[in-house]
């Protein structure tokens, strides 16, 4: 009993030293501006008593570690502030935008793996061959390839030239008002309330961007995939598949089977970090989620927002590897009970 | 130790076509700037009011931007930041980085652990997003960009360096040579750097990559500079409203630029990652892309 | 005659120093016969390519090795020549093969008992209880205690010879008309070494089937094998049936591993002197050899009487 206790113990303390150090990370990226005060106290022009509630919250006037204390207390309170742009409340219109780019990735992760994994085992089998290198130089670069670039040019061609597919302008037709929220999702949430022209409208906004990240998710994916394959394929009990005459599909099965963990972990580091593409994407389409808020605050100097901003996609990255951890270990405990 | 870099590359070269090709693309880039001044007619900065964003023609072959200026000029001159934006935030990078993992590295201990873990709870944010995020914090300009950048990438040579010395360490390589009597610089300067050098040079061309599709999305995003630039990404953004009108030139070009300079680095990463000095104990995809516990090692990919 | 390879060559890629690629050879005209009930002992030091010859007869060969040529007629069909897809069909269903590997061959992520019924599926439709009772049965005449309780084990949970049981189990589980055990006892203790070998024996036997052993111990040879061939650089020096070789080795290396490895049949595997870097041409042995002479510049040719023959310039084979 003792041991189990420790080691959890010494995790719930790594966990809350990783807390400390995003929170602190947060704090000073407003800290490194030239006026901080100014910057926190609601914008350009604050009003006085304003100014002076914000200088006593934040304790603007006390030293530096009494700051951190104090902003790392409202954090844990949940209050991140109020944008100046807005004057809303950060969390308020982060959570807002939570379902629209929750969607966005969601999608983007299912298609890029969909396309990642059979791209990736075919190149694997076709180690060194003209095919090999052709998923090899595309998946490169694909990783080159600038998220915003590749966007751009997924609407020159089916926007602008071929004209099947909407303007860049946000998860729904300007003509359409959204559906009634219960998921969140446009598209879902259409169908839901059986309209059949708003979901068809949700679906093709959602085209486009998804496209665009699934390529981007799938590039590093499928060279991650080729690569745990591979590695499998190399494996004796591999050779020894081969060796009882498998045929293609079984010894797939097999590789495929001894890669998955590999994949996995990749695969949850990619979605931890994907919010950076993520709102680059957004950007572009003008999707109205998380990731387009915070550049916008960025390009803003809304600190505020910039700061709830980088807390909750620390938050998302460690409730990804949190997931991530827990599928291991029931994966474990499954091989390991038997 | 520039000899040793140098026959590195002659040895990538020979052995991928592909490493040969980025190379040759670099230096083509290189030499288009150095070129750019005598060899063509239109100064990135000139406006010609007959030709606003006119098509590409024999006069102006990448067309002309919103302001009449020569895309083509612009393109050309923009590489100078690809080429010095990723060079100097590597510079500062390997600065900061390489004697933080040496410290940590050497010291072991309870420094070693604070690092990793600092370092990790840092990277939960996804690199991009606090790279840009600190440039905003800072203020547009480019020595910021150059500062955020190298900032995160210290990150990524502090880990390498520290797991190269460690793995000495680990050796018995570094007791041996405290045995045979070196003093702690003599130490650090004639054992641990050439060997840990290969490592470090190793990364390079993936960080590179990594910063310069930084420094474009900040350009994009509009973070990057307050001036008007002929950084690729700011030019793309310029461009983004005419490419829905149809002239998509402005925004396109620049992009391909991009592209083929990115992909160039990436290409060399990539075959460093299999011919070079540490090849990849699992897969080359997974190449210093995560420690044992999964998480990023580097901001790459989809940082 | 159940497995004729005649002259099969392979040859490897090399990068230089300079990063240049080349290919070398590494096997040079490999010829050997198994007979059906007779088991061949294909005997040599680490390296000489016994693997390589098994690996490249049922078309297993790794991308950096290419076959160049020769012959290999199972059944009178040449293996050498038939498409994947029927290379497939022979491969587990009519050639057993036990790859060199320790105890790592089995597939780390299902049951035991599900990989012999996985094994019988890939050849034939199966009907499940079936395929589970066979299995079952199959385990317990390999000897493995428990069979059932065994089938539903993870291989990780067993022991070393345990595997290797399950190993050979899966390689006759189909009824090949040919079982191939590359270093099967490699990594075990002696007590399972000789029940392992044993075993293989016995199948062997009681199927009249024919069997290759490949191993590094001619004491193993000596007491399982019906015939040898011994191999070196990717030549077989010398080939005939145990008792003939034994009494009357005809190459020096043979001499030298008898020499070596005397009538206490000691099972562990030995080197018969350090790795010597092989001349270009002429006899590849030459450089370890106590009795080389000029002659030996210029490639022997193979001199035999009839079964045996050595690859030696001065072997004097009397007709059996
Ligand atoms: N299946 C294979 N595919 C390609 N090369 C192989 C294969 N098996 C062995 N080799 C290579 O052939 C050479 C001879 O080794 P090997 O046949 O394994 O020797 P032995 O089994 O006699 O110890 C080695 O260089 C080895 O890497
Ligand atoms: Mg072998």
């Amino acid at each position: 009993m003792e041991r189990p206790v420790r080691a959890l113990l010494r995790r719930l303390g790594v966990g809350l030293f990783l807390a400390l150090v995003v929170v602190l990370t947060s704090f000073l990226l407003v800290k490194l501006d030239a006026a901080p005060s100014d910057v926190l106290l609601g914008g350009p022009t604050p009003a006085a008593e304003e100014r002076a509630q914000l200088v006593e919250d934040y304790g603007l006037d006390r030293p530096a570690f009494v700051q951190f204390v104090r902003y790392t207390i409202r954090v844990l309170r949940g209050e991140l502030g109020r944008s100046w742009l807005t004057g809303d409340p950060v969390l308020g219109e982060i959570m807002a935008r939570i379902p629209a780019t929750l969607e966005l990735m969601l999608y983007s992760i299912l298609l890029g793996t969909l396309i990642a994994v059979p791209t990736g085992v075919a190149a694997a089998f076709a180690r060194n061959t003209a095919e090999d290198r052709t998923v090899r130089g595309a998946s490169v670069l694909g990783e080159a390839m600038p998220p915003f670039l590749l966007a751009l040019l997924l609407l020159l061609v089916f926007f602008r030239w071929l004209d099947i597919a909407p303007a860049p302008s946000g998860r729904i037709s300007i003509v359409l008002s959204p559906p009634t929220a219960v998921t969140g999702s446009y598209f879902i949430d259409s169908i839901i309330m059986q309209d059949s022209i708003a979901a068809r409208s949700a679906l093709a906004q959602l085209v486009l961007p998804v496209v665009t990240l699934a390529l981007m998710v799938g590039a590093t994916l499928t060279l991650l995939v080729r690569g745990a394959m591979l590695a499998q394929m190399d494996a004796p009990h591999f050779v020894y598949a081969r060796a009882q005459g498998m045929s293609r599909e079984m010894l797939t099965m097999i590789a495929l089977r001894g890669a998955l963990p590999t994949i996995g972990a990749g695969l949850a580091t990619q979605s931890a970090a994907l919010l950076g593409v993520t709102a680059l994407v957004e950007h572009v389409f003008a999707w109205g989620g998380v990731g387009q808020y915070g550049l916008e605050a960025m390009a803003r100097a809304d600190f505020a927002a910039v700061q709830g901003f980088i807390l909750v996609s620390a938050a998302f990255a460690a409730i990804m590897h949190l997931v991530h951890a827990l599928v291991r270990r029931i994966a474990r405990i499954r091989i390991r009970r038997a | 130790m520039i000899g040793r870099l140098l026959r590195m590359l002659r040895l990538l070269a020979r052995r991928r076509a592909g490493a040969a090709l980025a190379l040759v693309v670099l230096a083509g880039f290189a030499a288009a700037v150095v070129a750019r001044p005598v060899a063509w007619p239109h100064p990135p900065g000139a406006q010609d009011a007959g030709s606003v964003l006119a098509a590409p023609s024999l006069r102006h072959p990448l067309g002309t931007d919103a302001n009449g200026r020569d895309i083509l000029a612009r393109v050309v001159d923009g590489a100078r930041y690809a080429f010095a934006v990723p060079l100097a935030a590597l510079a500062l990078a390997i600065l900061l980085g390489a004697p933080l993992g040496l410290a940590a590295g050497l010291g072991g201990g309870w420094l070693d652990s604070l690092l990793r873990r600092t370092f990790q709870g840092i990277g939960l944010v996804p690199p991009l997003l606090l790279a840009m995020a600190l440039v905003a914090a800072m203020g547009p300009s480019l020595r910021h960009v150059v500062v955020a950048i190298g900032l995160l990438e210290a990150i990524v040579f502090a880990r390498a360096m520290r797991d190269e010395v460690r793995a000495l360490h680990d050796r018995g390589f570094i007791e041996a040579a405290i045995a045979a009597g070196n003093p702690l610089p003599r130490l650090v300067l004639v054992h641990l750097l050439p060997n840990t050098l290969a490592r470090i040079a190793g990364e390079v061309p993936r960080q590179a990559s990594w910063a310069l599709g930084v420094l474009a999305a900040m350009g994009f995003v509009g973070i990057a500079t307050a001036a008007d630039t002929t950084e690729w990404g700011s030019m793309i953004r310029e461009g983004v409203e005419h490419l829905y009108a149809g002239q998509w030139w402005a925004a396109i070009f620049p992009g391909l630029a991009l592209l083929v300079f990115g992909g160039a680095l990436r290409v060399l990463a990539e075959s460093i990652d299999e011919h070079g000095p540490r090849r990849a104990a699992t897969s080359p995809a997974l190449a210093g892309a995560t420690d044992r516990a999964g998480r990023p090692l580097s901001p790459r990919g989809a940082g | 005659m159940l497995l004729d390879v005649q002259d099969l060559r392979v040859e490897r890629s090399v990068t230089g120093a300079q990063g240049e690629r080349g290919f070398e050879p590494a096997l040079a005209g490999v010829s050997f016969r198994v007979v059906k009930g007779r088991i061949l002992g294909l005997v040599g030091e680490h390296g000489a390519g016994k693997s390589l010859a098994a690996s490249a007869i049922l078309g297993l060969l790794r991308p950096e090795a290419r076959l160049v040529g020769g012959r290999a007629l199972f059944e009178g069909q040449d293996l050498l020549r038939m498409s994947e897809a029927d290379l497939t069909r022979v491969r587990g269903a009519r050639i057993g093969f036990v790859v060199q590997s320790g105890h790592a061959t089995l597939d780390p992520n299902t049951r035991v008992g599900a990989q012999l019924v996985r094994a019988q599926s890939i050849h034939r439709p199966i009907v499940k209880a079936e395929a589970a009772w066979r299995a079952e049965t199959i385990m317990s005449s390999m000897g493995i205690p428990e069979p059932r309780l065994r089938a539903q084990a993870w291989p990780h949970e067993l022991t070393p010879g345990i595997v290797q049981r399950v190993v050979i189990g899966l390689a006759l589980i189909n009824e090949p008309q040919l079982l191939i055990a590359d270093e099967p006892t490699a990594g075990l203790d002696i007590t399972t070494q000789v029940q392992i070998l044993d075993l293989l024996h016995l199948e062997v036997r009681r199927r009249r089937i024919g069997g290759i052993i490949i191993t590094r111990d001619l004491g193993v040879v000596a007491q399982y094998c019906d015939d040898i061939a011994v191999m070196y650089a990717g030549q077989v020096v010398e080939q005939g049936p145990v008792g003939q070789v034994f009494t009357r080795p005809a190459h020096p290396l043979t001499r030298a591993m008898i020499a070596d490895a005397p009538e206490r049949l000691a099972l562990a595997g030995r080197r018969v002197g350090g790795p010597v870097a092989e001349p270009a041409d002429g006899c590849a042995y030459r450089a370890r050899c106590p009795d080389a002479t000029d002659r030996c510049l210029v490639a022997p040719p193979l001199v035999g009487a009839g079964v045996h023959a050595a690859r030696c310039h001065f072997a004097r084979i009397a007709a059996a």
